[in-house]
């Protein structure tokens, strides 16, 4: 993937739009991104989520406009109390993901933009973010991409995440899978959502979602295990002070999306890489 | 790229409040910005215009000038903040960003604020790097009429020293030994022309072009109302921000001084804590704008 910023790109960066959505803890702020006129209409938008909506390398800035340039709306926006949204900036807790904000992204872009089909794309936290809007809007949405995602609950990560050496170092300290995480994976199944799981194998949050492998994921029923999909890199993806990294992780999930919309009626099996039949 | 009646309008579904989120462009990038103006008071003659840092340091303060905006423009002061090319939500390419394209977009800005608000003189609030923006951009203008700068860097390599610090610090903190030294990577950033650092990328054009910036240089001729908020764990003012106070008041400028006991971690990815924010620095600002002549 080309990370310099192209010249489609800059001219979808020039039709880009602020808006402002109202949620239950005030307005958000985003911006909206128009598919290119030019390209093959995929009739999806992206939602790409992150604290702040540029958080880190600005790779979802970089996201939109590609996905723009090749006919996808999207939207990227500030959660409440990140970047310029309203609402009390607080610690966030790994298993409480913002739910709320992106079910009133969902539904500002189908009433104001008239978008009808949508892809969540979200890294750790933003990946449980995706993950919790299929229980209320799994109809609409076509596909989420999780990255790294928690799928537990551990106390000590809240406790001083900024000092580096006192985060979790040992995957035992997990001590089981959430109730929201299951209730999203079941929410997930039971919905018509392809749902790509990225993980490092020696992400801890890859140790915990081990545990959810084992007790939750071998309950489903083929047709619905069939709609997820999980990759599991050499090393860590959850590594979001890497750079190289993190473009990885972002070129796969853009190439994840992209592809999806080639081929919409394609299904998904258990083990192929991207859903795809070849 | 619409021209500004064209922005206006198709940004007015977009307001919050009166708050202004809109596009604007500087050298054919186009570049994000938000304009506040002032809810009540008399200042219409001024309106502030915030520079902000580089990389993490952006992403990490960019709360606070947000909330920055909306404090002045509740006290009077119409507000405007904006982000540069290669940053934020702006176009452009970071890797072939210059210092002088950072001080130009500033110009740009201020220009723009200008035009949205009516006022005929710019306060400047610097942000760490960002008060090296805004004294090279008082330094090409005439329109500047004070500048409070929060945590400024007093030299421009200080902020790739910082971030490459940070860098290695996470590498021990991880157990991992690092074979080099800062100069070793800056050397390794001039070589290579781009440096990967915590959530980043560092690149040579910009470290070429900042690598001399003096702050106490840039504002030599300055001799307006400064505030210099320090933002350090230390009691004391530190010795460049001292010499830089000294050096405005030799001019006959006056001056404000605040110190915020905190030290934040300006070139740390925050993985679940918030951006930063300070209700103090909020207030200390609030009340040096208050006391403008």
């Amino acid at each position: 993937m080309n990370w310099r910023e192209t010249q489609p790109e800059r001219v979808r960066a020039s039709f880009e739009q602020p808006v402002v959505i109202r949620g239950p803890h005030g307005k958000l702020f985003g911006i909206v991104t128009p598919p290119a006129p030019e390209a093959v209409a995929s009739k999806l938008c992206a939602i790409l989520l992150g604290r702040n909506r540029w958080w880190g390398d600005r790779l979802s800035v970089k996201a939109a406009r590609w996905l723009a340039a090749r006919g996808f709306a999207c939207l990227r926006f500030d959660y409440h109390g990140y970047g310029e949204s309203e609402g009390e900036c607080k610690v966030i807790d790994p298993d409480g993901p913002y739910s709320e904000d992106a079910l009133a992204a969902i539904r500002f872009m189908r009433d104001e933009y008239g978008q009808e089909r949508f892809a969540l794309n979200g890294f750790c936290f933003d990946g449980r973010t995706a993950m919790s809007v299929v229980e209320d809007e799994g109809d609409s949405i076509a596909a989420i991409v999780v990255a790294a995602a928690l799928p537990g609950e551990m106390a000590s990560l809240n406790t001083h995440p900024e000092k580096a050496g006192r985060g979790i170092s040992d995957a035992s300290s997990v001590v089981r899978v959430s109730e929201n995480f299951k209730r999203a994976i079941k929410a997930v199944a039971a919905s018509n959502v392809r749902c790509l799981l990225l993980y490092g194998s020696d992400d801890i949050e890859y140790q915990n979602f081990k545990l959810a492998e084992a007790t939750l994921l071998t309950t489903l029923a083929p047709t619905e295990r069939e709609r997820i999909t999980i990759e599991v890199w050499p090393g860590k993806v959850h590594i979001a002070e890497d750079p190289d990294r993190m473009r990885e992780v972002t070129a796969r999930a853009l190439a994840w999306i992209d592809e999806f919309r080639q081929t919409p009626s394609v299904r998904c099996r258990p083990g192929v890489i991207n859903g795809l039949r070849s | 790229m619409p021209v500004l009646p064209e922005l206006l309008s198709l940004n007015k579904r977009c307001t919050s409040g009166d708050e202004l989120p809109l596009f604007f462009e500087s050298s054919s990038h186009p570049l994000y910005g938000a304009f506040h103006p002032a809810e009540t008071g008399p200042r219409t003659d001024r309106v502030i215009v915030f520079c902000h840092s580089l990389g993490i340091e952006h992403m990490v303060a960019q709360r606070m000038q947000v909330l920055g905006a909306r404090m002045a423009a509740k006290a009077g002061f119409a507000s405007f903040y904006y982000d540069s090319r290669g940053h934020g939500d702006s176009a452009g390419d970071a890797k072939k960003l210059t210092f002088k394209d950072l001080v130009d977009d500033a110009c740009v800005a201020a220009d723009y604020a200008r035009k949205l608000s009516g006022a005929s003189k710019i306060i400047w609030v610097g942000v760490r790097f960002g008060s090296l923006i805004a004294a090279a951009a008082i330094a090409c203008r005439d329109d500047s009429a004070a500048l409070a700068l929060w945590e400024p860097l007093h030299h421009g390599s200080e902020y790739f020293k910082a971030a490459i610090r940070t860098t290695l610090f996470c590498k021990v903190a991880q157990g991992k030994r690092s074979n080099s030294s800062v100069d070793d990577m800056l050397l390794r950033l001039e070589a290579e022309g781009v440096l990967p650092v915590i959530g980043t990328y560092l690149y040579a054009a910009l470290w070429n072009s900042a690598i001399n910036l003096n702050l106490g240089q840039l504002l030599k001729h300055w001799s307006g109302e400064t505030l210099i908020a320090q933002i350090q764990l230390r009691p004391v003012l530190s010795a460049n921000n001292q010499r830089l106070q000294w050096e405005i008041q030799q001019r006959g400028a006056k001056t404000a001084v605040k110190l915020i006991n905190q030290e934040p971690a300006w070139s740390m990815l925050p993985l679940v804590r918030p951006q930063w924010t300070n209700g103090l620095l909020l207030e200390a600002t609030k009340e040096w704008l208050s006391e403008l002549a």
